[in-house]
């Protein structure tokens, strides 16, 4: 036992390994940071590579760009507005608007912090009670699935700043754009018009990618002739740091959000996007200020950071304890150990329980190294916002090309991607928020599906309501879309 | 329709006393006509979907209709309100006309042809080719050598870093 | 303002030249690496001179899966083979049908090859796409896999045949998982109920989500491809009660086959390399010449063993002529469950 953890520690330290963590955190960084890129796509890049290694260094490798992208993806979600993956997408709420108070390197500073705290969190739960986790996620069948969906999809009512209506149809524009392509159930076509590309449906990330990038750039287009050589932000940006003190206000907030990332994580099916959702909404709900979210405060970047990172050490839960991949990410981690001859499960801990205590070791420290990487490279990112517009612009413009190309090699996608530039744009022209649209567009697809298959399996339409985890969840739903009417109208009553 | 009425008015109280603001009346009401549009499009098209289901459970066209009676419930709810407040369309009205955003509406039409641009000759010539008019209409650039070399930074860079640095399949041109 | 801009063309300056040195840099190995190649390929004494730039090979669905796990291995190892790396591309969508359709438009010359399997009968017959087998040719066949027919390691059952004589005498009540609807291990479900006369609850789970379901005890029974359940399968998780194949599995020695067991059911999902029709002859020769070495090398028996593949290399024209016949064998098996759209 103890030899296993030493050689693994061993493996896991050795130059080659240090050396490729490192690689790994420095690509996922750059990708998740870029706008248009996301560390899915380093991923898939890096996977050949691994093929030389010996299996720590290669699961360094790839550890690197799961942990690091995971976290850049905070970056341009704070900078630019545009999220690096869809994981950030909830960093954008308030991480943006930080920003445009001049605030960008607390706000990047938090973000990090967070993220690794919360890392480090789901880690730690991974290494002492993963079997525990492991057999309640298994409780989670369709059913249950569906359930907590539906709730994470409830939070479009509190993410829609301003009108709820209008939250509440761009969410529905969200969901029919996912219906299109092929039925997950049945397989017969949906709104295809008869248009064979369409068959593969609407992609997540190219529609992101889309939704965000396109309508930013058209609202930083220089308006007037002097207005050329200017940079996307005039006042003063700072790089200032955020202070012990404000670490310390998050820190609640910061472990609520590893607990949740991590319990979310473990689920097969569900993912980053949900639990940096539910983590906000859950947040503000027992925050002291509920008002001031939304509007760029520091909590509301740690609350979904920490949830997306505490994300990263919950997938890892159900792929080494049961030999299921959480998410696409860890799909790939897994391939990659197969690849090696490893067979990912209870049996690894058994037969090579080394190579579990390096893949341990390697996730560590890809959590360090991010930590040091990125918060050193604040400075470097706030430089980005001193790029003048015309070339900062067009850059990004041909990184929407490539990053939405790049999910799955396919041009149908950036056509998807410019179409959805211009959903995106004329839902900003005419207020309504587009943070719904991604919420409904990631979680929609298995929303449906799983509601679908749920009652495929029990036979009724009532299981949602005899499982117990569903029925908490459906409850919870309810609280949230009607509990604040309910709330307003106990207080007239009482004030009348 | 007889229902669906007084529910109707539970949900307009429901979601617009929540201190919503709905100022720009006229707008709001454009807006909420396509959108009712957009439902009866999409229910034309849920009806073309093949009925197909595995028995006692819902079918492909059941989310779609949820969808349908969700937008169009929507779009009532909204219409309603915007027509609560005719007071200041008059100031709308103007706002409107001022602000039609030429510049965004360009740049978004070039954008679909710099895309086409791209799946013809892919993304290093689609970008030598459309990047010189991005950087002149929508970022009003004048400096020709600026220009040239933005683009030429850009189309060569990007490709050169993706392509052959990281072996990155990029956009090549479907007529070659 | 105006310094500040002659600073930012130089530095605009600098950097263009660095990427134009650099990509010179690049052409210049890869003009080194044809030319080793080529040498090579005068060696062997054949008449083409393929290929003398990387291959393409599209994979039909995502990163992790068990069809992309092989496929890139066999990448690999060709790829050494044939002296230009084999670059694995995932086009996912449409049970297949999108990398299809790219790989059928792409130029017949040997560059794009797509990692092919019974999906190209499936997507066809299911109406995902306008064309069929015959838009391929076929290069190799490299491997089969069985179907599992998968339960808890707590169950009841103690062999198929208990299995089956409880889904006869509780129709509907076992709920068995696959990885979609009109795919080969819902069609497997399917003949098995025709076979034996059993009555299931077919569920259909994306890749890999129906043993999550297994496990968690919310369908009973799952029919996949051994390799998303060999993990679980070896950690003693759950049971395969038997397999589809015409022999046992290598990796599973003790798991009987249905025919064993008096089932008459044979189906397996075979693996293998087609090229666009019309690719030339010779270039065929020796993608298949290469393939084959890849099929006989240890390192690739172990791979496939561990992924509950069983390698069955068929040649190029075999290849054909074995697709034509297991095209018509799933029509008709997707006609009797009214799959079949066209």
């Amino acid at each position: 036992m103890l030899s296993s953890i030493l050689t693994g520690i061993g493996e896991a330290t050795q130059l080659s390994a240090l050396v490729a963590n490192l690689v790994g955190v420095i690509v996922g960084i750059t990708f998740g940071s870029m706008p248009g890129l996301t560390f899915s796509t380093g991923l898939i890049l890096l996977l050949p590579v691994t093929f030389a290694f010996d299996p720590v260094t290669g699961i360094s490798l790839l550890v690197g760009v799961f942990i690091g992208g995971m976290t850049g993806g905070s970056v341009s979600a704070i900078l630019l507005g545009i999220p690096g993956t869809p994981s950030a997408a909830a960093t954008v709420i308030d991480g943006y608007p930080l920003k445009q108070k001049g605030m960008a390197g607390k706000a990047l500073g938090m973000a990090v912090i967070a993220s690794i705290f919360a890392g480090l969190v789901s880690l730690l739960l991974l290494i002492l009670v993963a079997p525990l986790i492991a057999k309640v996620a298994l409780q989670f069948g369709s059913v249950e699935i569906f359930a907590l969906v539906l709730f994470g999809l409830s939070t479009i009512i509190s993410v829609s700043s301003g009108s709820v209506i209008k939250g509440l149809i761009a969410g529905i524009i969200g969901l029919m754009a996912m219906e299109i392509g092929l039925d997950p159930v049945m397989g017969v076509h949906r709104f295809t018009l008869g248009y064979e590309p369409l068959q593969a449906g609407i992609d997540l990330l190219a529609a992101m990618i889309g939704l965000f990038a396109i309508p930013q750039i058209i609202k930083d287009l220089p308006r007037s002739q002097g207005e050329t050589g200017i940079k996307i932000e005039e006042k003063g940006i700072t790089n200032q740091l955020p202070s012990w003190q404000e670490i310390k206000s998050c820190f609640g907030i910061m472990v609520r959000g590893a607990l949740m990332g991590t319990g979310i994580g473990s689920i097969p099916g569900t993912g980053g996007p949900i639990a940096a959702f539910l983590s906000y909404e859950t947040n503000k709900r027992m925050s002291k200020h509920p008002e001031k979210w939304g509007t760029g405060i520091l909590e509301g970047v740690a609350a979904p950071e920490a949830a997306n990172n505490g994300v990263t050490g919950g997938a890892l839960i159900p792929m080494l304890t049961l030999g299921i991949p959480g998410d696409p990410g860890t799909a790939i981690l897994l391939g990659a150990l197969l690849i090696h001859g490893l067979q990912p499960g209870p049996l690894l801990f058994q037969n090579n329980a080394d190579v579990v205590y390096g893949i341990f070791a390697a996730l560590f420290i890809a959590n360090i190294l991010t930590l040091i990487v990125q918060w050193f490279g604040i400075r470097l990112f706030v430089k980005i916002l001193q790029v003048p517009k015309t070339i900062l612009l067009p850059a990004i413009m041909v990184l929407t090309i490539v990053g939405s190309f790049a999910v799955r090699n396919n041009l149908f996608d950036v056509y998807v991607m410019a179409v959805f530039g211009v959903i995106g744009y004329f839902l900003e022209r005419y207020d309504f928020p587009t943070t719904p649209v991604i919420l409904a567009i990631v979680l929609g697809p298995t929303l449906e599906t799983e509601m679908r298959r749920a009652i495929i399996a029990e036979g009724t339409y009532t299981a949602f309501f005899t499982h117990p985890i569903s029925a908490v969840f459906i409850f919870l739903t309810l609280v949230m879309l009607f509990g604040p009417t309910v709330k307003d109208k106990i207080a007239a009553r009482r004030a009348a | 329709m007889v229902k669906t009425a007084p529910l109707l008015k539970v949900i307009v109280v429901c979601f617009t006393s929540r201190g919503e603001k709905m100022s720009r009346g006229r707008e709001d009401r454009q807006v909420a006509f396509c959108f009712l549009l957009l439902a009866a499009i999409w229910g034309y098209l849920t009806l073309q979907i093949p009925p197909t289901s595995i028995p006692g459970t819902p079918g492909p066209r059941f989310f779609p209709w949820l969808l349908v009676t969700g937008l169009v419930i929507l779009s009532l709810v909204m219409l309603v309100g915007s027509l609560r407040q005719p007071a200041d369309e008059k100031q709308v009205d103007a706002d409107a006309k001022k602000d039609i955003d030429w510049i965004g509406l360009g740049t978004l039409a070039m954008f679909f042809v710099y895309v086409w641009m791209v799946d013809l000759i892919g993304l290093r010539w689609g970008t030598l080719v459309m990047m010189p008019f991005f950087l002149f209409v929508s970022f009003r650039l004048r400096n020709i050598m600026e220009i040239a070399l933005i683009t030429l930074v850009l189309a060569f860079g990007v490709d050169f870093v993706f392509r052959v640095l990281l072996k990155m399949a990029l956009p090549m041109g479907s007529i070659f | 303002m105006k310094k500040w801009r002659l600073k930012g063309v130089a530095l605009v300056l600098v950097s263009l030249l660095l990427v134009l040195a650099l990509s010179l840099a690049g052409c210049g190995g890869s003009k080194q690496a044809d030319s080793g190649s080529k040498n090579d390929g005068a060696k062997q004494g054949t008449t083409v001179e393929f290929p003398t730039k990387p291959i393409e090979m599209t994979v039909l669905f995502g990163a992790g899966s068990g069809a992309d796990l092989l496929a890139r291995k066999v990448a690999d190892l060709a790829g050494k083979e044939l002296g230009q790396p084999i670059a694995v591309v995932n086009r996912t969508g449409a049970g297949g049908a999108v990398g299809y359709s790219y790989v059928k438009d792409q130029k017949p010359d040997g560059y794009n090859i797509v990692w092919n399997s019974n999906s190209i009968n499936t997507a066809y017959h299911q109406g995902n796409m306008q064309f069929d087998y015959k838009a391929f040719a076929g290069v190799a066949e490299l491997t089969t896999e069985p179907v599992s027919i998968a339960v808890k390691a707590d169950a009841p059952w103690k062999d198929i045949n208990e299995f089956i004589e409880y889904a006869k005498n509780n129709p509907g009540k076992v709920r068995i998982g696959n990885s979609g609807l009109g795919t080969f291990t819902h069609l497997t479900a399917v003949a098995l109920e025709n076979k034996t006369g059993a009555k299931f609850t077919h569920v259909p789970f994306g890749q890999g989500l129906a043993v999550s379901s297994l496990l968690g005890g919310k369908i009973e029974a799952s029919s996949q491809l051994p390799a998303e359940i060999m993990s679980q399968v070896k950690a003693g998780q759950v049971r395969i009660l038997a397999v589809t194949g015409e022999e046992r599995l290598a990796s599973l020695p003790d798991v009987p086959t249905f025919k064993e067991k008096g089932i008459d059911l044979t189906l397996s999902l075979w693996r293998g390399i087609a090229v666009p029709a019309g690719t030339p002859q010779p270039v065929i020769a020796k993608l298949e010449a290469a393939f084959k070495k890849v099929a006989e090398s240890q390192e690739f028996k172990d791979f496939a063993a561990q992924m509950g593949a069983n390698i069955e290399f068929r040649g190029a024209s075999e290849f054909d002529a074995f697709i034509a016949q297991q095209d018509k064998e799933l029509a008709a098996l997707m006609e009797q469950i009214g799959m079949k759209k066209q």
